[in-house]
């Protein structure tokens, strides 16, 4: 039992009774902003790429508005980006999801694995495992942090990236491709309606900033 | 008096916790999530602080994760003080075999236990303290906790420390405080030691790194210099530093680290006692059980391989077959352990050792370990194959060396364990 003096030298009075304390349970989906510790910079550095994502993403519009003229400027620098996909899916935990028919491909995008810096541990869900949306599914530590990861649709995982779990760097280096995490096979299709598109994921960064 | 009264009566205010029920059919859109990240204004978060009445580290790691998972942090901000008898406290991705002297931690009872934050092992005893800072996700901020204490150490002890950038506290270039922590939704957490009069031999024998012919892709520790704050102040004591850090969290604003002096500290929630218990935090016994289970302690490191090599001794190495260029033969073990659990078991025998008939005796041993936990499971294991072998063979004189063979690659297969 510890004694705390006042600093001004007056003891100070605990409260000890018994007290009971009630489990709240999770307050429904919530909006996060990925501040990290180090937390200036990465998120001064995030907001700098954001810029640059919101160029590229005007140039998509365009480009895409006048597909039949050449490859111009835009469209080239767009390519050399991939960030933006108009077929992938976000959540506002900063995940996302490419279909390929009843399988989902999940990742994490390029601001999350931007806010977490050097990815040195990735914890996956192992095939067969059922993984339910919103809920958490495995962890991703970073530079002593290990963030939850959670999935953006209820089904079954049928494959995990092996790679990634052998060389977490991956995430960091190419979060769109090589650094998938995992897929799954998705039970509520309807879900994938619920998340955001290219768009909305963007705006929606915009409001967090 | 009266101000006594009144802490403890806003401390009541504070803790109030909402019930909310989650809700099945709430949607993910851009529009809930905007609304469900707002962060609170400054003025409306009131601080905390919680001082575990536990030593027991399965308890205090429950706590930890029964406010990360339960509790309301968007308007209320809490730090948790906590000590614990002798324990080895791994991060949730490391490998407790490579991080810890399991030999060392048995001789002197010291506990192990996993935490679920990031980043390496650490060594508590009654001369550390351990700090958890809880707030929401969207306003969780390492460095600001850190700045806290640098303060802290500064107002009470006058006590000049610097974060570096590994965010390790540090005087004189030597770690008083190692950090780590948690990410969620919507909560977060970022707890921190700080080395006030540890036992530094204990500290240095149980974490003690050896080469241990371990191969993984888990989180590996950096170790780093590290001083008590008593062999640099010796009035700091871990009383009046739980004290001092308590006040210092009460009189900062919560987002600006602002100093309110001890009038904005009055407002606050003040100092809690709790215990962490069944009855205080119901559901805690559930996840405490949790955090003692082998499965999570053992059972969660990441998959790993241990490798090691033994000479043969020249009594066993047949004459005809032993190497012309003198070179002592090994015998090779390799185990792979996933799950804590031992998958495969590699062995190679070099020629000098086998007889006419091959090495009989080592299947038994590799497939009986295969299967069973790492590794004070498989050492039973090994110590009845050994025994069978041994009541098999004694009569019969043939036999004689190739029992001497299989006892000597047993007790490779013993010492591989052993040694990790």
């Amino acid at each position: 039992m510890f004694t705390i003096r006042h600093p001004t030298g007056r003891p100070v009075v605990f409260c000890t009774s018994r007290r009971k304390y009630t489990s709240t349970g999770r307050d429904g989906p919530r909006g996060i902003d990925l501040k990290m510790a180090s937390g200036v910079h990465a998120a001064l550095r995030a907001t700098q790429r954001i810029g640059r994502v919101f160029q590229f993403s005007k140039c998509l519009t365009n480009s895409t508005r006048s597909r039949t003229g050449d490859l111009d400027v835009c469209q080239a620098r767009l390519f050399s980006t991939t960030h933006l996909n108009y077929g992938r899916k976000y959540t506002d935990k900063h995940e996302w999801l490419e279909m390929d028919g009843k399988v989902g491909t999940v990742g994490i995008s390029h601001y999350a694995q931007d806010a977490l810096g050097d990815v040195v541990y990735a914890q996956l869900p192992d095939v067969g495992q059922d993984v339910t949306q919103k809920e958490e599914c495995g962890a991703l530590e970073s530079v002593k942090a290990a963030s939850e990861l959670y999935s953006p649709v209820t089904g079954k995982v049928v494959e995990k990236n092996t790679a990634v779990e052998d060389k977490p760097g991956l995430i960091n280096m190419s979060c769109y491709e090589k650094g998938w995490l995992f897929k799954v096979e998705l039970s509520k299709p309807q879900e994938v309606d619920e998340l955001m598109d290219e768009d909305q994921y963007q705006q929606f960064l915009k409001n967090h900033e | 008096m009266a101000l006594v009264m009144k802490n403890a009566a806003s401390r009541f205010a504070s803790l109030r916790v909402v019930v909310a029920s989650r809700n099945p059919s709430a949607h993910y859109s851009v529009a809930s999530s905007k609304k469900a990240g707002q962060t609170a204004p400054e003025g409306e978060i009131k601080k905390s602080v919680f001082i575990s009445q536990s030593r027991d580290v399965f308890s205090n790691l429950a706590l930890e994760d029964w406010v990360y998972r339960n509790m309301d942090l968007t308007k209320h901000h809490i730090l948790m003080l906590w000590q614990n008898s002798p324990t080895v406290v791994v991060g949730r991705h490391q490998n407790p075999w490579l991080e810890a002297n399991p030999q060392v931690l048995a001789d002197k009872g010291v506990e192990v236990a996993r935490r679920n934050s990031g980043g390496g092992t650490v060594y508590h005893d009654s001369g550390n303290l351990n700090l958890t800072f809880f707030t929401s996700r969207d306003v969780y901020n390492r460095r600001r906790n850190l700045d806290l204490v640098t303060r802290a150490l500064f107002r009470e002890f006058n006590l000049r420390s610097q974060v570096n950038a590994r965010e390790d506290i540090v005087i004189n270039g030597n770690k008083i405080s190692g950090t780590a922590s948690k990410l969620g939704n919507p909560n977060a957490y970022h707890h921190c030691t700080i080395l006030v009069n540890v036992d530094k031999s204990i500290l240095h024998d149980t974490l003690c790194k050896h080469d241990k012919g371990i191969e993984t892709n888990a989180t590996v520790s950096v170790p780093s210099p590290t001083v008590n704050l008593q062999d640099v102040n010796p009035h700091v004591t871990v009383e009046k530093m739980l004290s001092s850090l308590g006040w210092e969290f009460l009189r900062s604003s919560p987002l600006s680290l602002q100093d309110g002096g001890m009038d904005y500290a009055s407002k606050q929630g003040g100092f809690q006692l709790v215990n962490p218990t069944e009855d205080w935090f119901p559901g805690l016994d559930k996840i405490r059980e949790e955090f003692v289970s082998w499965a999570w302690r053992f059972g969660k490191t990441p998959k790993f391989t241990v490798t090691r090599s033994f000479p043969v001794p020249g009594v066993l190495a047949r004459q005809s077959e032993a190497p012309s260029n003198g070179a002592a033969e090994e015998v090779a073990i390799s185990l792979e352990v996933v799950k804590g659990v031992i998958e495969d078991v590699t062995l190679r025998i070099p020629p000098s050792m086998m007889t006419a008939k091959g090495f009989t005796g080592d299947a038994e041993v590799l497939t009986s370990l295969r299967g069973k936990r790492f590794c004070e499971s498989a050492m039973e294991i090994l110590g009845e194959s050994l025994g069978e072998s041994d009541a098999h063979h004694a009569s019969d004189q043939d036999h004689c060396s190739e029992s001497e063979g299989e006892r000597f690659v047993a007790d490779c297969m013993r010492q591989t364990m052993m040694a990790v």
